[in-house]
C-alpha cells in the first residue's frame, strides 16, 4: 500500500508534472533554437525529441517506484506476453546505451573489470554487471528483477550474461533459444521457438500472479505492429533529399520501439514524429543544412561519440541518413499478425537481422543503399558485438565490388571509450569523405 | 605409450575408404558422422597455418581457435585431407565463421552447419533430433549411403564405452604414472582418432595403472577450452602439483554428466551432446556448473584451479566470477590465465602460474 502511494505521488503526480514542465520547456528551447540560433551546420532540431525524452524519462521514473512485477529482458526478446501480463520491462542494453550516450559507461565497465569480467566481453553486459557489483546507478535507481527473459536471437552473449544475472538474483530465467537462420527459416526452427514460448507462459503467469488474456495479448501485438510499421515509415523519410532525419536521430528516437513497443503511447508518439518529419520533407528541412553526401551506418552506434561524430560529419556537409541498427526494428513489420500471436511472434523474433546470415545482412545493406541513394557506407567494427561485426570485412568488400560504393570500416566499441582515438578516427573519416567527394565530382565531370 | 598422429589417423581412415570431415570443436554428432563412414577430425591448431588468411575475413582480435580454423580451411594445402567441413553452432564466433563459409568464402567443399540447441531439456533434445534429421538428408546426398538406425546405435554404443572408460581413467588418474603433459597428449587424441582406436588408447592408459598413487604436493584442476601448451603442465608438475581433474572442452568436459535415458538412437545422439558437463556454450545454469565443480572437488580434494582461457572467448569468461566466489568459500583458490592457441606460453604467464602454485 505504501509503495502504491509512493508511486502515485512520485510518478503520477509530481513526476508527471515535472516531466511535463520539462518537456514543454524543452520543446520551447528546441523551437527557439530552430528559429533564432541558426546553426550553420545542422538543420532545425526535431521538436518531437522533447516528447521522446519525456516518454523515456517517465518509463525510467516508473521503474524506480513501480509496484508491478519487473522483468529484465534482452533487446530482441518477445516481450508481448510480459506486457500483456502487466510486467514493468527493463532493458539492461538500453540502460547501458544510455550510460554510453551520457559518457558514464566506461566507469561502470571498469567496475565490472574489478569484479573480474575481462575487457573482451560485450560492454553492455559489463555496464550492467558493473552497476550490479558496485550498486551505483548514474541514470536512475534501477528496478530489481522478479524474472528475466533472454532471447538468443541477437547473440549468445545474452545467454551467458542472463545466466549470470539469474544466479546473482536467484530468480527464474526464461531462455528463448532461436536457432540461427543460415539460409531460410524452416518449420522445425519455428516449432522449436513456438514450443518454448508456449512453455514460458505459465512461468510468466506464475511470477506475475495473473493469467494471460488473449484479448490483451492481441491488443499489445497490434500496438507493436503499428509502432513497428510507423518506425519503418519514419526511417524511410530519409529517402528525401535532404533527409529530414539522421541516423543519430534514429538512435535516440528508437528508445520507444525498443523499450515501449506494444504500448499505445508509443504508437501515438511515432504518429506525431512521423507527421513532423513529413512536414520537414514537404518544406525541405534537412537534418543538416547542406546535405552533400549521404551515408549509411552499419552496426550499433558509438554511443559516447554521437555528438562529436555527427558534428564532424555535418561540418563536411555529410549526413549519415540511416543505420542498419535502427532499420532492424522496422524491417519485419509485415510479419506481425495479432490474429496468430504465437506463430507470428515465433516467426518475427526468429528472423531479426542479427539472427540471419552475413549474406542476408549484406542484402539489407544493398536494399537500403538503393532505396536511400547513399554515397557510401560506414561499417562500425564493434569489438563488443561479434555477431554484428564478424562478417563486416566480406560485406565491405562486396559493397565495394558489387555496389561500386566506397565503404569504410571504423574500429571502436559501442560503450567502451578507452581504446577509441577520436582524432585518428577523424583523420580516416575525413579521407573517406574526400574520396567520396572526388568520386562524385569525377562522375559529374564525365 | 604411442598413439597415431593426426596424419596417420587420416591415412588410416582413407585406407578404409572413409570420408574425412574437418570438424570445428567441440559439440557435434560424432556417432552420426561415423554411421555414414565419415571420420571426424577436429582441428585444434596448426603450427604452419597462415593467419593472414583468416584476417581477410574476420577481425584479428577474434579468438585464436576461430582464426586458426578459418585459416586452415582457406589454406589450399590442406584441402586434399578432408571431404567436408562440419561447423557446430557453439558460440557467436563459430556462428559467424560457419555462415561466412557458406556466404562469402568458396572452398569447394561441402559445409555443414549444425545448430546445437542452447537448452538440454525435452525441447532442446527434440530440436536437436530435427537438426540431426536435416543433417542425415545432407549426408545421404553427399555419401550416396542410406542412413541406418542400427548403424548409428552401434556407434553410440562405442561412444558410451568411451564415456565409461574416460570416467574410469579420470577416477584412476592418481594411479597412472605419467606426467600431465603425456596424459593430455593421450586423452586429447579423442579429437582425431577413430572411436575404436580411442577405446584402445583408453584401455592402454588404464593398463598403466600401478598400486600406489602418485606422490603429489598439491592437486589442482584446469578449466578452459584447450590443453595447450604443454609447458603449462610441465610447470605444474615441476612444482610437485598435478592436474587432478579438468573441465577442458578438449578433454573431460565431454564426459556425460547425466545418464542417457532414451531408447531412440537419434535422441541418444542428442543426449550424448547435451548431457555433457555443464557449460556456458550449452546455456547451462551457473549453479549447475558450480555444483559440478563442487562434486569434482569433493572427489579429488584439489586445493586450487587454473582457468586457462583462450583470449576473446566470451563463453568461458562469463561464469568465472560466480564460480570463483563459490570455490573460494570452499577454500579452493582459482585464477585466470589468458592465452592464444598455437603460441608458446608467455614468460609472464609462466611466472603467474609459478606464483599461484607457490601461494597454494
Ligand atoms: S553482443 Fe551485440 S547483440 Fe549481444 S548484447 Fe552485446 S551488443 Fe547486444
Ligand atoms: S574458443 Fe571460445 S569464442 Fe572461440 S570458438 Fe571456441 S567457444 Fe567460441
Amino acid at each position: 500500500m505504501i509503495k502504491r502511494i509512493k508511486y502515485i505521488i512520485n510518478v503520477e503526480v509530481l513526476g508527471k508534472l515535472l516531466l511535463l514542465i520539462r518537456s514543454k520547456l524543452e520543446k520551447l528551447r528546441l523551437k527557439t533554437k530552430g528559429k533564432l540560433k541558426k546553426s550553420n551546420i545542422f538543420g532545425p532540431p526535431i521538436i518531437s525529441s522533447a516528447e521522446m525524452k519525456n516518454l523515456m524519462s517517465q518509463h525510467y521514473l516508473k521503474g524506480m517506484y513501480t509496484t508491478k512485477k519487473v522483468a529484465w529482458v534482452t533487446s530482441g526478446a518477445p516481450i508481448e506476453f510480459l506486457l500483456a501480463l502487466d510486467y514493468y520491462l527493463f532493458y539492461p542494453e538500453n540502460h547501458a546505451a544510455l550510460c554510453g550516450a551520457r559518457k558514464l559507461s566506461t566507469e561502470l565497465i571498469e567496475d565490472s573489470e574489478e569484479g573480474l569480467y575481462p575487457q573482451d566481453i560485450c560492454s553492455y553486459a559489463k555496464v550492467n554487471l558493473g552497476w550490479i557489483l558496485k550498486n551505483k546507478d548514474p541514470i536512475s535507481k534501477l528496478p530489481k528483477p522478479d524474472l528475466i527473459l533472454a532471447c538468443t536471437n541477437i547473440c549468445q552473449t545474452v545467454l551467458y550474461w542472463y545466466q549470470v544475472l539469474a544466479d546473482i538474483y536467484k530468480i527464474p530465467l526464461i531462455v528463448i533459444d532461436t536457432p540461427f537462420v543460415y539460409d531460410t527459416i524452416n518449420n522445425d526452427q519455428l516449432m522449436y521457438v513456438k514450443r518454448q514460448l508456449n512453455d514460458s507462459i505459465p512461468i510468466m503467469e506464475k511470477v506475475s500472479g495473473k493469467g494471460l488474456s488473449e484479448k490483451r495479448l492481441r491488443e499489445v501485438l497490434s500496438y507493436s505492429r503499428e509502432a513497428v510499421a510507423l518506425w519503418l515509415k519514419i526511417l524511410m523519410t530519409a529517402k528525401h533529399r535532404p533527409s529530414p532525419i539522421s541516423a543519430f536521430d534514429t538512435f535516440i528516437h528508437m528508445g520507444p520501439i525498443v523499450n515501449l513497443r506494444g504500448e499505445r503511447r508509443t504508437v501515438l508518439y511515432y504518429q506525431r514524429l512521423l507527421s513532423e518529419l513529413e512536414y520537414r520533407v514537404k518544406n525541405n528541412i534537412g537534418a543538416i543544412r547542406n546535405e552533400e553526401i549521404r551515408l549509411l551506418w552499419d552496426n550499433l552506434p558509438i554511443w559516447f561519440m554521437l555528438r562529436e561524430i555527427s558534428t564532424f560529419l555535418a561540418k563536411m556537409n555529410t549526413n549519415i541518413i540511416a543505420a542498419t541498427f535502427s532499420y532492424a526494428w522496422g524491417e519485419l513489420a509485415h510479419l506481425i499478425d495479432e490474429n496468430r500471436p504465437l506463430d507470428s511472434i515465433s516467426s518475427i523474433y526468429s528472423q531479426v537481422l542479427l539472427n540471419r546470415s552475413p549474406l542476408s545482412k549484406f542484402e539489407v545493406l544493398k536494399k537500403l543503399t538503393k532505396e536511400l541513394e547513399v554515397d557510401g557506407i560506414i561499417l562500425h567494427s564493434n569489438r563488443s558485438c561479434k555477431p554484428y561485426s564478424l562478417g563486416q570485412i566480406d560485406q565491405r568488400n562486396c559493397i565495394v565490388s558489387e555496389l561500386s560504393l566506397p565503404a569504410f570500416l571504423i574500429e571502436a566499441d559501442q560503450a567502451d571509450s578507452r581504446d577509441f582515438n577520436f582524432n585518428q578516427a577523424n583523420m580516416r573519416l575525413e579521407a573517406f569523405i574526400e574520396e567520396i567527394k572526388e568520386r562524385k565530382w569525377r562522375s559529374k565531370a564525365q | 605409450m604411442q598413439v597415431l598422429s593426426r596424419r596417420e589417423s587420416i591415412d588410416k581412415a582413407r585406407s578404409e575408404n572413409k570420408k574425412i570431415a574437418l570438424v570445428f570443436p567441440i559439440y557435434y554428432p560424432s556417432a552420426l558422422l561415423r554411421a555414414f563412414d565419415i571420420h571426424p577430425i577436429e582441428i585444434w591448431g596448426a603450427d604452419d597455418v597462415d593467419l593472414s588468411l583468416a584476417d581477410m575475413h574476420i577481425q584479428s582480435y577474434t579468438c585464436s581457435l576461430g582464426r586458426i580454423l578459418l585459416a586452415f580451411v582457406k589454406d589450399h594445402r590442406f584441402r586434399k585431407d578432408y571431404d567436408l567441413v562440419f561447423v557446430p553452432h557453439i558460440c557467436d564466433t563459430f556462428q559467424q565463421i560457419g555462415s561466412l563459409l557458406i556466404d562469402f568464402i568458396n572452398i569447394d567443399k561441402p559445409i555443414i552447419n549444425f545448430y546445437m540447441p542452447k537448452r538440454s531439456d525435452e525441447l532442446g533434445i527434440s530440436y536437436c533430433v530435427s537438426e540431426l534429421k536435416r543433417i542425415i538428408g545432407i549426408l545421404e546426398n553427399l555419401t550416396g549411403n542410406k542412413f541406418k538406425m542400427e548403424r548409428l546405435e552401434q556407434e553410440i554404443m562405442i561412444e558410451l564405452k568411451i564415456d565409461e572408460l574416460m570416467r574410469k581413467v579420470y577416477e584412476k588418474r592418481e594411479y597412472i604414472p605419467i606426467t600431465d603433459s603425456e596424459f593430455y597428449k593421450l586423452i586429447t587424441a579423442k579429437t582425431y582418432l577413430s572411436a575404436l582406436d580411442f577405446v584402445e588408447t583408453l584401455n592402454g592408459i588404464l593398463g598403466m595403472q600401478v598400486d600406489k598413487p602418485r606422490e603429489v604436493l598439491k592437486k589442482i584442476f584446469m578449466s578452459g577450452i584447450a590443453a595447450e601448451s604443454a609447458e603449462i603442465f610441465d610447470i605444474i608438475n615441476s612444482y610437485g602439483a598435478v592436474v587432478a581433474f579438468d573441465d577442458l572442452a578438449i578433454a573431460a568436459r565431454r564426459i556425460l554428466n547425466r545418464s542417457i535415458q532414451s531408447t531412440d538412437a537419434l535422441r541418444r545422439q542428442s543426449e550424448l551432446i547435451l548431457f555433457t558437463v555443464p557449460d556456458a556454450q550449452k546455456g547451462s545454469l551457473v549453479s549447475d556448473k558450480i555444483d559440478w565443480f563442487k562434486k569434482e572437488i569433493g572427489r579429488t580434494r584439489v586445493v586450487g584451479g587454473i582457468f586457462y582461457i583462450m583470449k576473446f572467448c566470451e563463453p568461458e569468461y562469463f561464469y568465472y566470477p560466480q564460480i570463483r566466489k563459490h570455490l573460494l568459500d570452499m577454500g579452493v583458490k582459482t585464477f585466470i590465465i589468458e592465452y592464444e592457441l598455437s603460441r608458446k606460453m608467455s614468460r609472464q604467464n609462466m611466472v603467474r602460474v609459478q606464483s599461484f602454485l607457490e601461494g597454494l
